[in-house]
């Protein structure tokens, strides 16, 4: 790829990036969420079309229309959600949209013919089993045969470990590198340090859609990723704040062993002990799945507690309703914005008192005002200067970024003593992130207590005071500002405890 | 693909573009439906005429709608009160049955002066409705059992329970041809001669739903938490509560229509007495769209083309074929209200071109 550049309206995805993938290696490519990989690949198998730059193979330039002309031109992707028909058998998903499938085929034939195919690639799997029944592992085993099938000489896996456990994972990495060893090429998306460092043979390092570098694995370690990743170059400014005096601090929230379960009964935290002051910002690094959701939504009481407990100012808070929580003076910015936080098909008014409609002057005792309503709206919409052209419009209609605006700037309006922030700026343009960290830095000078969830380490060093960093539902340590560097919560990310010395 | 049409969803649409569309569709079909009709021998302007002066010109006539978009109204708003919380309630039939079952039984079976009994039996037919529907309300807010399935299923347990009650204990010993139960005696008082105050009722019931649904607090909570329980839940909303009173709310209305049916046209309980009210319900809060006026002026509609359809039926077109009349009429207003939210466009190849629009 050439000088490829991407962009979404508002969003640089992919700069200038110019990557070579040879023939006979394994490529990782490495970024936080939101550097730019997945852009880079949709171009790379003809999903989207680049702005400008070109994509050559063999050194010819080639011009995708559509996905399928890049899987004549031997490239394949690997998703991290399956493409399979779960409700079809190994045989079906294996011929299902492929040109070379008989317009009438027996079941006998297609399961030969998908025999065949496994041995042909070395994978193993049973041609009439049900691939809803199958694990993720022998998933992702029918899905790479499948685009092995399709003649790809270049094949993509998308965070192929995520949804593995970790003998399925060895198996995986011995069939890449078999590919590897019949002269593919394999794309290996992660942002997993040692994966990474075990599997590729180069690495190419992506962040804010530009490549930071490309380099031999073999000069690597997982710290000198960890720089590359979350970059170093970078100059971080600690935003200005407001330092107030010692004895106008005190503790806002409280966590005392808390432990909390998925729905499905699985472990989302254990044991987590947290505090957080007035006039403080703890911000939560981690990758993405490790409890955070789980965390902000115990705090706000949408999500229940198996044990411990949690305290506002002093009160025992455990168990009581979101709503509550809410009056006590506790905004939350969700980490899914039209799913939890939003009502997508009602009006922007409706949506913008979401949190105000059972006070003054939105409501009267059992009246709800909808003229008042509209009022409240059509100030909160001006002042998070949201683009819509009315506030009767359904909020579906309004941008992802305008969204999110809204809703930080509803949250923002109730969050008293503790605001929740989760990813908030994610997905918003530079300055739209400009103008959403004074809000919240404006909430903590004002007295409030600001817990900031983000993977964007940068940001968390230049807006927190303190930060924890979670991993697997635990919280494997809490830095003061003063000690955190880039490094040292890298290391913590990826699960390993706080070491002395680091 | 040069020049290629590409169907686009609008992003917002007027409500003038959703009126043209829908009388678009209303022509369109009584265009193919008199060229069918005049293909079969009829005269179809004629008839169409003459069943349009009949319905609106005359006291009978306007006597026959009322009966008819009375119910109509009240099973279409029980539908609608459901749909804007995105649910569905299929069984407004069987509440509706329900209800009228109910408000007989205190008919039958207690007596004093007809203001009292006729309160209390609109109050039983309102409760029964709201207990017919308990069921899949309850187990549609604990274990999310789709209630498009269960309210359906009540239809036919209390169509049978009526004509237990109709052809058995209750029955008047006297019909002899068909199984119904004896005379209520109380009828709701008529109204400018012709009309009984069953569709002032209807009415009054309406703008409740309207003041409750849009101008209360609780009514902000039950729309929101229907468009997107997961959202409620963060705000803290009872979503399983105001779920369930909203579907309890929508059989209570369906169970009231049941009730000024047995009050006011049909003065028996027996079955048959609904002629699929509580389906044509649903259409018509399809057609409504969420709205109250729009709940009226697709009921007053559908009675029309009913009365219509019965008129032709005097005239000689089989049953079948006023079914299928009507059923096409509301089949294509359908389509338009929904494919008013869209637009056909032409995808063209020239670079920098503007894609033209089909509106």
């Amino acid at each position: 790829m050439r000088r490829v550049t991407k962009t979404f309206p508002g969003v640089l995805a992919n700069d200038d990036v110019s990557i070579e993938f040879r023939k006979g290696e394994i490529h990782a490519l490495l970024g936080e969420n939101g550097a730019g990989k997945s852009t880079l690949m949709n171009i790379l198998t003809g999903v989207y079309r680049q702005d400008s730059g070109e994509i050559l193979v063999h050194g010819k330039s080639v011009t995708f229309a559509s996905a399928a002309d890049a899987i004549v031109a031997g490239i394949g992707m690997v998703h991290q959600h399956f493409k399979l028909v779960k409700a079809f058998t190994v045989a079906q998903n294996l011929h299902l949209g492929w040109e070379r499938t008989p317009r009438r085929i027996s079941h006998d034939q297609m399961n030969r013919s998908a025999l065949e195919l496994s041995g042909k690639f070395g994978l193993d799997m049973k041609p009439d089993a049900c691939v809803g029944e199958l694990s993720a592992g022998a998933q992702q085993r029918v899905e790479i045969v499948r685009v092995l099938a399709r003649g790809s000489q270049v094949l993509i896996v998308d965070e192929p470990t995520a949804v593995l456990t970790p003998y399925e994972v060895d198996n995986l990495f011995r069939v890449l590198r078999r590919l590897k060893e019949s002269g593919r090429t394999v794309i290996f998306i992660s942002h997993k340090l040692e994966e990474v460092l075990n599997i590729s043979d180069r690495v190419t390092v992506l962040r804010r859609g530009k490549v930071v570098a490309t380099r031999d694995s073999n000069a690597m370690d997982a710290r000198k990723l960890a720089n590359l990743m979350v970059g170093r170059d970078v100059i971080f400014d600690r935003m200005p704040r407001y330092d107030a005096p010692a004895e106008d601090k005190y503790e806002v929230l409280r966590l005392d062993d808390v432990n909390a379960a998925h729905a499905s009964g699985a472990k989302a935290l254990s044991d987590v002990n947290l505090s957080v002051a007035s006039y403080e910002i703890l911000g939560i690094a981690g990758v993405a799945g490790n409890g955070q959701r789980v965390l902000t939504e115990v705090i706000a009481g949408v999500h229940g507690v198996t044990s411990g407990t949690i305290s506002l100012g002093g009160r025992d808070i455990t168990g009581l309703t979101a709503g509550a929580v809410a009056e006590s003076g506790v905004g939350h910015i969700p980490e899914d914005r039209l799913k939890s936080g939003f009502a997508g098909d009602l009006p922007v008014s409706t949506n913008s008192v979401l949190r105000v409609y059972r006070q003054e002057p939105i409501s009267a005792g059992i009246w709800y005002r909808h003229d008042q309503a509209v009022e409240f709206a059509e100030k909160i919409v001006k002042e998070a200067d949201v683009s819509t052209p009315d506030v009767h419009t359904p909020l579906r209609n309004l941008s992802g970024g305008n969204q999110q605006r809204l809703i930080a700037r509803r949250e923002c309006a109730i969050s008293d003593r503790l605001l929740i922030a989760a990813y908030p700026m994610r997905g918003l343009d530079v300055g739209a992130v400009e103008r959403l960290r004074k809000m919240i830095m404006g909430r903590r000078d004002a007295g409030a207590a600001v817990i900031l969830v983000s993977e964007e380490l940068d940001e968390l060093l230049e807006m927190s005071d303190r930060i924890a960093v979670l991993s697997q539902g635990r919280i494997v340590g809490v830095l003061d500002i003063a000690d955190a560097s880039l490094e040292r919560i890298g290391m913590m990310m990826g699960g390993r405890k706080l070491e002395a010395g680091l | 693909m040069p020049g290629s049409w590409r169907i686009e969803k609008l992003k917002s649409t007027s409500r003038m573009r959703g009126l043209v569309f829908r009388m678009v569709a209303v022509f369109f079909g009584l265009i193919v439906a008199g060229i069918t009709l005049g293909g079969l021998g009829f005269q179809p302007v004629s008839m169409g005429v003459e069943a349009l002066a009949y319905t609106l010109g005359s006291s009978f006539g306007l006597q026959d709608l009322g009966a008819l978009v009375t119910p109509l109204l009240l099973t279409g708003l029980a539908a609608m009160i459901a749909m804007r919380a995105r649910l569905w309630n299929i069984g407004g039939e069987g509440q509706f049955y329900m209800g009228a079952w109910a408000a007989a039984g205190v008919g039958i079976h207690f007596s004093g002066p007809s203001v009292v009994m006729l309160m209390a039996m609109f109050l039983a037919g309102g409760v029964m409705g709201a207990i017919w529907i308990a069921l899949p309300a309850y187990a549609k807010v604990k274990a999310n059992v789709d209630e498009i399935i269960t309210t359906l299923f009540m239809n036919f347990i209390a169509i049978l329970w009526v004509g237990y009650f109709a052809a058995g204990p209750w029955r008047d010993p006297n019909e002899i041809i068909t199984a119904s139960s004896l005379e209520i005696r109380h009828a709701l008082p008529e109204w400018f001669g012709f009309l009984n105050i069953g569709i002032f009722v209807a009415l009054v019931v309406i703008v409740l739903s309207w003041i409750l649904l849009t101008k209360t607090v609780w009514g902000y909570e039950a729309s929101y938490a229907g468009s997107n329980p997961d959202s409620a839940r963060y705000a803290g909303i009872p979503t399983g509560r105001r779920l369930m009173t909203v579907m309890l709310l929508s059989g209570a209305v369906a169970g009231i229509a049941g009730m000024i049916e047995i009050s006011g046209t049909v003065t028996r309980l027996q079955v048959g007495i609904s002629s699929q009210f509580g389906y044509l319900g649903i259409v018509i809060a399809a057609l409504a769209a969420g709205s109250h006026i729009g709940v009226i002026v697709a009921a007053v509609l559908t009675g029309i083309l009913l009365n219509a359809g019965i008129i032709f039926e005097t005239q000689g077109l089989s049953l079948n074929a006023v079914v299928a009349l009507t059923g096409w009429l509301l089949l294509l207003v359908g389509v338009a209200q929904v494919a008013s939210g869209y637009r056909l466009t032409r995808m063209r190849p020239a670079p920098g071109g503007q894609a033209s629009t089909w509106n």
